[in-house]
């Protein structure tokens, strides 16, 4: 079914909106969530609170792109239960280690840590990407986005691991500079 | 802040991130998941060719070429080294400037490299220029060349028109410089619907890649080209059937003359822009082509066949070239085999196991170089593989490929010919870890290797002058290294940060 009559089955509280949403991008939901979730039964609970979570948004939200619409829900729904997780040592998947990466974006001597709106973050994550080249910029929602380990892109991207890590290594390098431009750190 | 923050910020990314990394990754729904696309395999095996081959002339160059005996045997002749020693690297301890400064330190080294280290607020270099962040909203930079050993601004020209492309409306906005005669933005929205691609040589016209959302197509793209002075854009695809593809890349040659197009399911096609005629290079080819380039009026398109991981070998290249003008075809080369030696995929299977255990990683996990003789091309790239800040490559001429004990080979993608590079040996480091960066115009490429925070193994091999240059660096340990790449056609330049909000610059310019 097409997107647009799946929003549509949502707009008219129609239940079959749920059954078509799994249909269609069930695998989608669960790949996303099986890379920050280390246990298939978490996954698959991610994926079933992504479809009540659409279901409450919808409406009075259209989404014009279905899929990063449904994925944002999914990473976002998956990442809570990860932090859950962690404190009863549950928690792993690939989220430990990109957190471990990205820890090197923030380590800044002398810095004074700040909290800061994660809104303001992403948007200036969003200029951030706008500066990179394009595969430079996939690679790096590949690994911090998606959650995919660092094989699975060098395989699907062409990369290598080796040229797949030391790519990473220096976006972060790039991040790291332009959070702090930004004075976000 | 955390990483943590970073990474649930990363949530509220812009679609049009996510899209075309889902798309490469294959995480797609269902309904898309049942459109042809390349298998796994061949993914695979279009990614080892991204890794295996190195690059060379642009289509300019080859064309020259082939006209030209002289020119030919000089090239043939060459690979002598010309090493260089360049300044020694080290930490500013300098506050922030606000604009780039230019360090006393410039020298000249015996006549070959002009070293020069420029220390910068936040921004880039590249386009032969260093852009600095200007703040405010969207992307804006102000761009500074050098010029007689000082470093100058220039102003900006603002460009904002409504184009109509396939039927949707598009504000393209933006700013830029004109620099040498190349293009080079230095502003565009936050929300810009288009990315601006600078082109080598001729103009400064730019490829113009409009983006947009639909089911169908939910990260489609489209190229078109615009003149910046005039404002006239070249749907230069227009009656070709190309509005119909999903593209995914585009890249044109260095005379203007043709467009390369890839598509997300992996089908490559030639576009001739003066005929208006679209070519599926499967068709042409009367089989399925893996990867081509664009040399010329040559499509040299080439395959790998047969792979098996168990026995580290991962089958062997066919090339063959095609004739754009008579549309004849000629065998080029077949039986190149690549081995494990080459293979990112068996590294991928290993390199995990080397983090982990790296003395028994070598001891038993490590693709050896194996038999003697040829081991297999090196970095076989069509294009757009390189693309680096934008510029874009419409082919190469020339593979690298290199043996057990090192020896390197350039083998011609339109004859097959092999000329043995005299003079220097493959760089001594784990294949994966050297990578190949031609210039914008095809005439050099830039070998490195990072590891560790520095670019141990820099050189440019320079097709043209038959030459290497290696660059004899020291104190590499006093910055950290995170870049290197071509800042014009004769400058490299290596990014490194000493941890303070300046970027340090080192611009290696070639003399003549």
């Amino acid at each position: 079914m097409e997107d647009g009559k799946i929003v549509d089955l949502y707009w008219s509280r129609d239940q079959r909106a749920i059954a078509e949403t799994g249909t269609k991008y069930g695998k989608y939901c669960y790949t996303i969530a099986r890379h920050i979730l280390s246990l298939p039964e978490d996954a698959e609970e991610s994926v079933n609170d992504t479809w009540l979570a659409a279901w409450n948004a919808m409406p009075p939200h259209r989404p014009s792109v279905l899929s990063t619409f449904l994925g944002k829900l999914t990473r976002r729904i998956s990442l809570k239960k990860w932090r859950d997780r962690s404190r009863d040592k549950r928690g792993g998947g690939e989220v430990a280690l990109a957190l471990e990466e990205l820890e090197e974006c923030v380590a800044y001597g002398g810095g004074v840590e700040e909290a800061v709106e994660a809104r303001e973050l992403a948007a200036a994550i969003d200029r951030f990407l706008e500066t990179l080249p394009v595969l430079e910029r996939d690679v790096f929602v590949a690994r911090y986005w998606f959650l995919a380990s660092l094989p699975e892109i060098g395989e699907k991207f062409g990369t290598g691991g080796s040229r797949t890590k030391s790519m990473l290594f220096r976006t972060r390098e790039k991040l790291k500079k332009y959070l702090h431009k930004e004075g976000l750190l | 802040m955390t990483g943590r923050d970073i990474l649930e910020a990363m949530t509220d990314i812009r679609g049009a991130y996510i899209v075309p990394a889902q798309e490469r990754l294959g995480y797609l729904p269902a309904q898309q998941a049942k459109k042809p696309r390349l298998t796994v395999r061949t993914l695979r095996r279009a990614a080892l060719l991204a890794a295996v081959l190195a690059l060379l002339l642009a289509a300019l160059l080859t064309t020259a070429m082939a006209a030209n005996e002289d020119f030919r045997q000089r090239v043939f002749a060459f690979f002598h080294i010309g090493q260089a020693v360049v300044p020694e690297h080290s930490q500013s301890g300098r506050d922030t400037p606000d604009g780039p400064v230019l360090d006393p330190g410039t020298i000249d080294v015996g006549g070959v490299i002009r070293g020069t280290h420029i220390h910068a607020p936040s921004g880039t270099a590249r386009d032969g220029l260093f852009l600095i962040w200007a703040g405010g909203e969207g992307y804006r930079y102000d761009a500074y060349r050098e010029e007689n050993g000082a470093l100058v601004r220039l102003e900006p020209r603002s460009f904002r028109r409504e184009y109509t492309v396939l039927g949707k409306q598009f504000i393209v906005e933006f700013e830029w410089v004109e620099h040498g005669g190349q293009f080079a933005c230095t502003y565009t929205p936050s929300d810009a619907a288009y990315t601006l691609y600078s082109l080598p040589g001729g103009d400064c016209r730019v490829l113009v890649m409009f983006q947009w959302y639909s089911e169908e197509h939910p990260g489609a793209r489209y190229p078109a080209l615009l003149d910046p002075e005039t404002g006239e854009l070249a749907d230069v695809l227009a009656g070709t059937g190309a509005e119909t593809l999903d593209i995914f890349l585009a890249a044109v040659s260095g005379d203007r003359s043709k467009m390369l197009l890839s598509t997300y399911e992996g089908a490559l096609y030639c576009v001739d822009l003066a005929a208006g005629k679209l070519y599926d290079v499967d068709q042409l080819s009367g089989e399925h082509a893996q990867a081509c380039s664009l040399i010329g009026n040559t499509l040299s398109c080439w395959v790998l066949e047969g792979d098996s991981v168990e026995d580290a070998r991962l089958g062997s290249y066919r090339a063959w070239a095609i004739d754009l003008t008579t549309m004849e075809r000629r065998e080029v080369f077949r039986d190149v085999p690549a081995t494990a030696a080459t293979s990112h995929e068996v590294w991928s299977l290993n390199w995990g196991a080397r983090d982990q255990d790296p003395e028994g990683w070598a001891a038993q996990g490590r693709p050896e170089l194996g038999e003697p003789g040829r081991v297999g091309l090196t970095f076989l790239s069509g294009f757009s593989t390189f693309n680096v800040w934008g510029n874009q490559y419409a082919g190469t001429r020339y593979a690298l490929e290199a043996d057990a004990g090192r020896n390197v080979w350039a083998v011609d993608l339109t004859s097959g010919e092999r000329i043995k590079v005299e003079g220097w040996l493959w760089p001594e480091a784990d294949y994966p870890d050297i990578e190949c960066v031609p210039s914008a115009d095809g005439e050099k490429v830039l070998i490195r290797t990072w590891k560790e925070g520095t670019f141990g193994e820099l050189g440019v091999l320079d097709f043209v002058k038959g030459t290497y240059v290696q660059f004899s660096r020291e104190n590499l340990n006093a910055v950290s290294e995170y870049d290197a790449y071509w800042f014009d056609s004769d400058s490299v330049v290596v990014c490194a940060s000493g941890g303070g909000e300046e970027y340090d610059y080192y611009l290696y310019r070639l003399l003549d």
